[in-house]
């Protein structure tokens, strides 16, 4: 029985590889993304353009600027005395800080007064901006603390008894805090969510638009077969695209994987199966390609995007979120991939996951099964 | 062999109602069809051919009414029906898929019904063999001519062969070559399976090539039979007339109170004369009448009726549809001069290529004033082409044209203006009313507000739709919306209309209602016409005629110069009609080796055609075969096929 399934496996692949539009749909488009978001989406706050308003212009207040400009956080765009001149830049947008220093700073550090320092900080992204600020009050930090310990010099103290706690700092998993590591791995969710199903979404209502559907509808075939038949050379081709933007992410965006490939690709396996599935759905359901297209566009990458935990964990989702999230099937995935590439924890881990995928996979094949009708209208 | 009638019927249609919304696609329909029979569902675009096909071929649900082939009912069990059944969609080659080739398609269609692989390959072999596809199964489907499409659907259709054929317009659009190969192939399967065929088309003339027809007409059976009953049931009721006064005919003519309807083809008019006349006493009242009316009429005979002379009656009878009586003139202000000898169309050497497809080939033609010019070929032949480069709309690769005395360039606006084109499907904006259409035309022809309603309420007179002004265009019937067309592309006053399939799948009614209208436009408008269309029974309506196939002109000419040089090279047609056409075939055919059947009548074209009726009695009487043989004219479809044949059937 399986060979009906099989002839019609054999010509969706055909067709697929004879058509320029649907292979590049299936391999150039999801690696060019891959790509796009690889190198633009990144989360680190870093280089970011500073300039300086100097009024003092002496090697104490030079030194202050120095530690700004020698961390890795800020590019120096410019030292003036005029404070109209970094407003413009400003403006302009080359500047996202201005750092004043005021005509005594280096004659009232030594006297040990208070200096004040004014910062403006351009708050358009406030996410940004509160990254910002920490910096600026960390390097400053540093700063107070280098002029104390030269005071503290000068006066005999020893500087370890006065600083009651001091802290041994180790990060897990993501030791150099890169969001690489981060944003790659959440790409391999995402884009194997869109584009398996945008595919699927395509492949009954295509034969619906140009009227080849009736050699199915006409034909002895079993509703499962033709399911079978649709979906099986695109969950190859979606485990094609699993395996390359897997090899793009070790080799090219050297991302950190410590886990088993082997647990990974069992689980993208099922993943690929279940998004296909989804796809084949609303092909099911819709009449032409453009509104497959739509549907399956908005209903797999927004869902996605926001609760799969690709940028916010779910855990610190509020509970209506953490409720959406279990539906969405990307965030049982999600957990495995982070899992495998920074944690490397084993198959058990992810279990109550995989289970999880499993049961949405099912859902979704037998939503189609019931929904596809051999009929007309 | 002689039908088995005594069995139930394979095919059973009873009170079937199918509605889309306020939309009637079936209402009523019954019918029965037996197997072995090619049994024909005829009537125009809209008339509910499709869906009944649908419902029974099991992917379409009934509002009422019971259906079932081989006992098993279409709309419980569907799954049990579809073993049985080959069924092939409407449109040129719709079930194929384009990306793979003849053989890849074929295979998938067998795989896809699990056919044994040893009746596959001998399956296989032979519908290649007889559809002349051989030689093309490496080609991708996408990249076949229109014909070998549809003859590629019909081996994936008959690849499992199955019992019963389900054909949705398979010829509509085919050129004539590959029709003639398809009912080739349909009759075989008939004689030697018993195979029983059920199929739509919009072509008259096709159905009489069918053993038993049902006329559809708005949803509803009008008429059903075999159609040599049907047609013998107006016996005596079709008269001719020729006359010189081809303009004032017509509207002389419809004056007679003897006639049901009228429709003039040339030079001469088919009337339908009312049900209970005496062929005779019409015929001598006819004639006087033509005297005292001062028309020069000759050649005033009955003549043999045709299935569309049925369906026109019977749809005129059915619904009380007053015939539009052509009383009405417009007052013709003459503004240009059609005294001017040079032709409106000239054309030479024109080619578009797109690709390594040559869509138009070295086409060189002339159209005079005043003269309606039918383009005729299949779907694909380049006809749309042809006319865009006219046009200006589509720059050619090579030649050159002169149209209503301006050079033919994409930019040369002044050309536009000189000319009305009413393309393919119309381009009507679907939710405007009729009125809006018209002055959205108007404005984009520079009209101002005060000619375009005039021309609006003129052009409304004439083609009498005052009363659709203000619907919505895409309510209204399609022969409504073909003269909305039509206006729209008169409203500047053209001096050259171009029209682009104007009349496919519009029922025959509006058709002939249409034709009618192109030639008074003639007369009162001070146009000329170049039309274009696939229904080769249309060609008697054109003053002139272009063979068009693969983008060639094969010939041009009038329709009798068409006819008559067909005949000198490959001879008038032998027909036999005979009650056991099975065996008369079978006898025949090793003689003659080009003998086809069309319908239960079995006929070829020969040279020497006295001495093959001669031969051909002779064999008939020796097997004691009771038969009636005829030498007859050819009619304009056999005049495309010998000159496609002459020159040279040589794939593209």
């Amino acid at each position: 029985m399986l060979s009906r399934s099989l002839a019609l496996a054999l010509k969706e692949s055909r067709e697929l590889l004879r058509d320029p539009i649907y292979l590049g749909l299936a391999f150039f488009v999801p690696m060019m993304l891959l790509q796009l978001f690889g190198y633009g989406l990144s989360l680190d706050v870093k280089n970011l353009p500073v300039v300086f308003v100097d009024y003092d212009n002496n090697i104490i207040s030079r030194s202050y600027i120095d530690s700004f400009v020698h961390s890795e956080y800020f590019d120096l765009i410019g030292v003036t005395h005029d404070v109209d001149e970094a407003r413009e830049l400003m403006q302009k947008g080359s500047a996202r800080v201005i750092i004043e220093l005021p005509t005594n700073f280096a004659r009232e550090l030594t006297s040990a007064h208070q200096v004040p320092v004014s910062i403006t900080v351009d708050g358009s992204f406030p996410n940004r901006a509160e990254v910002i600020l920490s910096y600026i009050t960390v390097i400053n930090a540093m700063n107070n603390m280098r002029f104390w310990q030269d005071f503290a010099q000068q006066q005999g103290i020893d500087i370890e008894s006065v600083l009651p706690i001091n802290l041994h700092i180790s990060i897990w998993y993501n030791p150099s805090l890169e969001s690489i590591h981060m944003i790659v791995p959440g790409l391999l969710v995402l884009i194997l969510m869109l584009f398996p199903a945008i595919l699927g979404a395509l492949v009954i209502v295509r034969e619906k638009e140009e009227g080849t559907i009736f050699n199915l509808y006409c034909s002895p075939i079993y509703r499962w077969e033709i399911i079978a038949g649709k979906a099986s050379p695109y969950i190859l081709v979606a485990f094609i695209d699993y395996l390359l933007i897997f090899v793009v992410s070790i080799f090219q965006f050297k991302v950190l994987f410590v886990g088993s490939f082997l647990v990974l690709s069992v689980a993208a396996f099922l993943y690929c199966i279940c998004t296909v599935g989804i796809g084949l759905l609303f092909s099911i359901i819709t009449r032409t390609q453009l509104a497959a297209m739509l549907l399956t566009f908005l209903l797999t990458i927004t869902p996605a995007f926001n609760y799969s935990g690709f940028t916010t964990p779910v855990a610190s989702m509020d509970a209506v979120g953490q409720f959406i999230a279990h539906l969405v099937p990307a965030t049982y995935f999600m957990e495995i991939v982070r899992g495998s590439y920074l944690k490397g924890l084993g198959l058990s881990h992810y279990a109550g996951d995989l289970v999880a995928m499993t049961i949405y996979t099912v859902i979704v094949y037998l939503l189609c099964w019931l929904l596809l009708r051999k009929r007309i209208g | 062999m002689r039908l088995d009638t005594s069995q139930a019927p394979i095919i059973q249609v009873t009170g079937l109602d199918k509605r889309y919304g306020n939309v009637e696609a079936a209402s009523s329909v019954t019918f029965e069809v037996n197997q072995g029979q090619i049994f024909g569902l005829i009537g125009p675009d809209g008339a509910g051919k499709t869906s009944i096909i649908q419902c029974l071929a099991g992917v379409l649900s009934a509002d009422a009414g019971k259906l079932s082939i081989a006992s098993f009912d279409c709309l419980t069990q569907p799954e049990r029906v579809k073993p049985l059944i080959g069924y092939m969609p409407q449109g040129i080659g719709l079930n194929l898929y384009d990306a793979l080739s003849v053989q890849e398609n074929i295979s998938f269609f067998a795989e896809l019904r699990q056919v044994p692989v040893q009746q596959f390959k001998e399956n296989r072999g032979r519908l290649l063999e007889m559809t002349r596809l051989t030689p093309f199964i490496n080609r991708a489907a996408g990249k076949l001519s229109g014909g070998m499409r549809q003859k590629l659907a019909l081996i994936c259709t008959l690849i499992h062969l199955p019992d019963i054929l389900l054909l949705d317009e398979p010829t509509t659009g085919v050129d004539p070559l590959s029709r003639r190969d398809f009912w080739q192939i349909i009759h075989d399967l008939v004689q030697e399976r018993q195979v029983t065929v059920l199929m739509t088309t919009s072509y008259m003339d096709e159905a009489e090539r069918c053993h038993q027809v049902a006329l559809m007409h708005d949803a509803r059976i009008i008429g059903s039979g075999a159609p040599q009953e049907l047609i013998d049931e107006m016996a005596g009721r079709i008269v001719q007339v020729h006359a010189l006064e081809n303009a004032r005919m017509l509207p002389v003519l419809e004056q007679w109170p003897g006639a049901e309807s009228i429709d003039q083809q040339g030079d001469y008019c088919r009337i339908l004369l009312k049900a209970g006349a005496r062929s005779e006493q019409s015929l001598a009242e006819l004639q006087s009448y033509c005297n005292n009316n001062g028309i020069q009429a000759w050649d005033v005979q009955p003549v043999a009726a045709s299935l569309e002379d049925v369906f026109v009656y019977r749809v005129s009878t059915s619904e009380g549809l007053p015939p539009i009586k052509a009383n009405y003139f417009e007052p013709t202000i003459s503004e240009q001069s059609r005294q001017s000898e040079d032709p409106i169309i000239s054309a030479k050497g024109l080619s578009c290529q797109f690709g390594d497809f040559v869509a138009v080939n070295n086409v060189s033609m002339q159209v005079q004033q005043g003269e309606v010019f039918g383009l005729l070929g299949p779907n694909g032949a380049g006809k749309t082409t042809l006319i865009k480069m006219l046009m200006g709309l589509q720059a050619g690769s090579q030649g050159s044209a002169t149209v209503a005395g301006l050079p033919v360039s994409s930019d040369n606006f002044d050309l536009r203006y000189r000319l009305g084109y009413m393309s393919q499907r119309f381009s009507l904006y679907r939710d405007l009313s009729v009125a809006e259409n018209l002055k959205l035309y108007g404005g984009l022809y520079g009209l101002n507000r005060r000619q375009c309603n005039q021309r609006i309420v003129s052009l409304a007179a004439r083609f009498h739709m005052q009363m659709y002004l203000d619907r919505k265009t895409e309510s209204l019937p399609l022969g409504i919306r073909q003269r909305v067309a039509l206006s729209c592309a008169l409203l500047h006053k053209p001096s050259l209309l171009l029209l682009d399939e104007p009349t496919s799948g519009v029922d025959p009614i509006a058709r002939r209602q249409f034709w009618r209208e192109v030639h008074r436009l003639v007369e009162h408008e001070q146009v000329s016409v170049l039309i274009s269309t696939h229904y080769m029974d249309e060609a008697e309506h054109c003053d002139r005629l272009g063979f068009m196939q693969r983008g060639k002109m094969v010939a041009t000419g009038t329709p009798a110069e068409l006819k008559q040089t067909a005949e000198q090279f490959g001879g008038p047609l032998v027909t036999v009609d005979s009650r056991d056409f099975v065996n008369t075939f079978t006898l025949l055919k090793p003689v003659f080796e080009n003998a086809i059947y069309f319908g239960r009548r079995i006929q070829w074209q020969s040279l020497q055609a006295e001495q093959a009726l001669q031969e051909a009695q002779n064999i008939l009487r020796s097997a004691k075969i009771e038969a009636r043989l005829r030498i007859i004219p050819l009619s304009i479809e056999e005049a495309f096929v010998s000159f496609m044949l002459r020159d040279a059937d040589k794939p593209c």
